[in-house]
């Protein structure tokens, strides 16, 4: 009788005779299909609007830890903190929910530790740091926590979101098992949980983890979701957009809500590719009363603009863009709701891009910023929680990440800063 | 393995540049390359020439489609695996409800002694992987017939490695057992050192 160690070791071998690999007889009606089939500027694909990611840096194991002790050290700490932070909390009051607030902390990633940097003194600080891999850190909206990535060690593509205090202490794992594939997540309005979108079975999907760790969950949603995040200001519902018309590989089209309390989801657009429309990049304004996304017709003379609807989906307003120009996508709404920082390209890639800022009702092409030559391939941005600048991190043509820049929305020029990061900004905000 | 050719890293890179910006010849190249070995893949996975056709047609035209967002030219053929897998997961997805239970008891009248490289070999471990949960069958074919380490493995699936794993071990001990292998002598062991 065969040994089993035989049986694998011809395993391999055998595998090849049963599928005796060639050339599939479909090649060329693939090769023709695929011919007949446009390929999707850049600019409208998520994977561009990701942040760099430094992953190369493999983390070391880990220790085994004794927890019980520490657990117990923990829960007395646990108290003594809560009774700190009760008497800060009292002193310092949180920021409202949306609007204006004012400027804290940049918060960013760099081999694989977390830092703040202050943009008025440019000192950073790491405040998360060690042999592990961590990445893509993210503000809550009252500025006392930090959510940021740990990829697990020897697989680059499964991570584990941590929640830690505003100073990088108590981090706190929201979910035990890694996912596979984490592209974003967020807090909560309340910041009692993170929306976090990553990949189930291969399909993009989205899961509700509570911010203490207690429990995750994964959203009853079909198709591939993209672009998931919460309603502002009170997190009731989630936008997300789906590519479940009729190209399933194409472009996402529909905008859809979930409500949170009950699963149901309500259609604000219905998907439009049938008629050759696309959309991309769906955002909601900040007091969550408008969502602004980018829309385009699958035609050879590519026309993408920035839309601006209802939160029902109704009062279309479509941003004029200026002579020239062939693409404009939302990138990230101004505090107090009355401007949106967009990208606008120049040709079908993103050599030709720049930021620009607009207003949200469609009066005017707005005011670009082009000055510095290293803003023009930065697509992530965000608001200085006091509207005053907006932060970017911008990229070379080979993807390397460059010195953060900052923009003047008054002035329109721009500045670098004295920091690397390969996160997308995030800004602390704090009470006025 | 050979190492690979220089000359031959940098023409496919080119190649990827070109596709990226909407060279479909350069993509044709880059595609009959890859296509012999993700179809024999996608056969096995799906078990169904047609169910199988459709997955490689539908991760190739996700990469045609997607390409500009590829932004390392050398993770290509990396990348095309993966949308392919994904499109062969996606349809088992779909199809679930046909899978079949996990068969452990020896297949009747294919039991044999010594294990040679006959027919009769291969249609017992072919028999042996169609009894195989689709989920199950895949781990085997990725790590087995494409050599892919098991924690990315684990990753293209979706699944917790300490999963990958055990769905490896159990479809190798349920193909062990139809066939007839000799269980005495079985190693928890997987072959290749390609779990790091």
């Amino acid at each position: 009788m065969m040994s089993s160690d035989r049986f694998d070791r011809r395993l391999p071998q055998i595998l090849e005779e049963i599928s005796l690999p060639r050339k599939p007889d479909y090649f060329d009606d693939l090769v023709g299909l695929s011919a007949r089939t446009r390929q999707r500027p850049a600019w409208t694909l998520l994977e561009r609007w990701l942040p760099v990611v430094d992953l190369a840096r493999q983390p070391a194991f880990a220790r085994r830890v004794p927890w019980r002790p520490i657990a117990v050290l923990a829960v007395i700490l646990l108290l003594i903190l809560a009774t700190l932070a009760w008497v800060a909390g009292s002193r310092h009051p949180l920021p409202a929910p949306f609007g204006p607030a004012r400027n804290g902390l940049v918060v960013y990633a760099k081999d694989g530790d977390i830092f703040t940097a202050d943009p008025l003194t440019g000192t950073s600080k790491a405040i998360v740091k060690g042999p592990e891999n961590d990445i893509n850190p993210r503000w809550s909206d009252d500025g006392t926590s930090v959510a940021f990535e740990r990829v697990v060690d020897g697989n680059t593509n499964d991570g584990v979101v941590y929640v830690a205090r505003a100073d990088g202490s108590d981090p706190i794992p929201v979910n035990t098992q890694p996912l596979a594939g984490v592209s974003s997540y967020a807090f909560s309005p309340s910041g009692k949980q993170i929306l976090i979108t990553a990949s189930a079975q291969g399909i993009p999907s989205v899961f509700i983890a509570e911010a203490d760790g207690s429990s995750i969950r994964q959203l009853d949603i079909q198709g591939r979701v993209t672009d998931a995040a919460w309603r502002p200001p009170d997190g009731s519902e989630i936008l997300f957009m789906d590519d479940a018309g009729a190209d399933q590989n194409g472009p996402d089209t529909g905008i859809y809500a979930l409500n949170v309390a009950d699963g149901k989801i309500r259609t604000i657009l219905k998907g439009a590719d049938a008629d050759g429309r696309f959309r991309g990049h769906a955002t909601w304004s900040p007091d969550g009363s408008r969502i602004a996304f980018g829309e385009w017709t699958d035609s050879s003379d590519l026309t993408v603009q920035t839309h601006i609807v209802t939160a029902n989906g109704t009062g279309d307003t479509v941003l004029p863009i200026p002579t020239g120009a062939v693409w404009e996508g939302p990138s990230s709404w101004s505090n107090d709701g009355t401007r949106l920082l967009v990208i606008r390209g120049y040709s079908g890639g993103v050599d030709q891009s720049r930021p620009a800022i607009v207003p949200v009702d469609g009066k005017g092409t707005g005011v670009e910023i082009g000055s510095s030559s290293n803003t023009g391939s930065a697509l992530d941005w965000a608001w200085a929680p006091d509207d005053s600048s907006i932060l970017g991190t911008p990229t070379d043509a080979s993807d390397n990440v460059l010195d953060q820049v900052m923009l003047d929305p008054v002035t329109h020029t721009s500045r670098t800063l004295p920091w690397v990061s390969v996160s997308q900004p995030s800004w602390q905000r704090i009470a006025q | 393995m050979a190492a690979p050719r220089p000359g031959v890293v940098v023409d496919q890179r080119d190649l990827v540049e070109r596709a990226k910006r909407g060279d479909h010849d350069a993509f044709a190249t880059l595609a009959v390359d890859a296509i012999a070995r993700l179809d024999a893949a996608a056969r096995l996975i799906l078990r169904d020439p047609e169910l199988a056709r459709d997955g490689v047609q539908e991760g190739y035209i996700r990469a045609w489609r997607t390409l500009p967002a590829l932004r390392d030219p050398d993770k290509f053929d990396a990348w095309l695996r993966r949308l392919v897998v994904h499109a062969c997961i996606d349809i088992m997805r779909r199809r679930r409800h046909r899978a079949v239970e996990v068969e452990l008891t020896p297949i009747d009248g294919l039991a044999g002694g010594d294990f040679t490289a006959t027919i009769a070999d291969r249609d017992q471990v072919e028999a042996a992987l169609r009894h195989l949960e689709p989920e199950w069958r895949a781990v085997v074919v990725l790590h087995y017939f494409l050599g892919i380490p098991l924690p990315e493995v684990a990753s293209l699936l979706g699944i917790p490695l300490g999963t990958a794993k055990s769905r490896l071990h159990r479809s190798i001990l349920a193909m062990r057992t139809a066939v007839g292998v000799d269980e005495v002598s079985a190693t928890a062991s997987i072959p290749g050192g390609q779990l790091a």
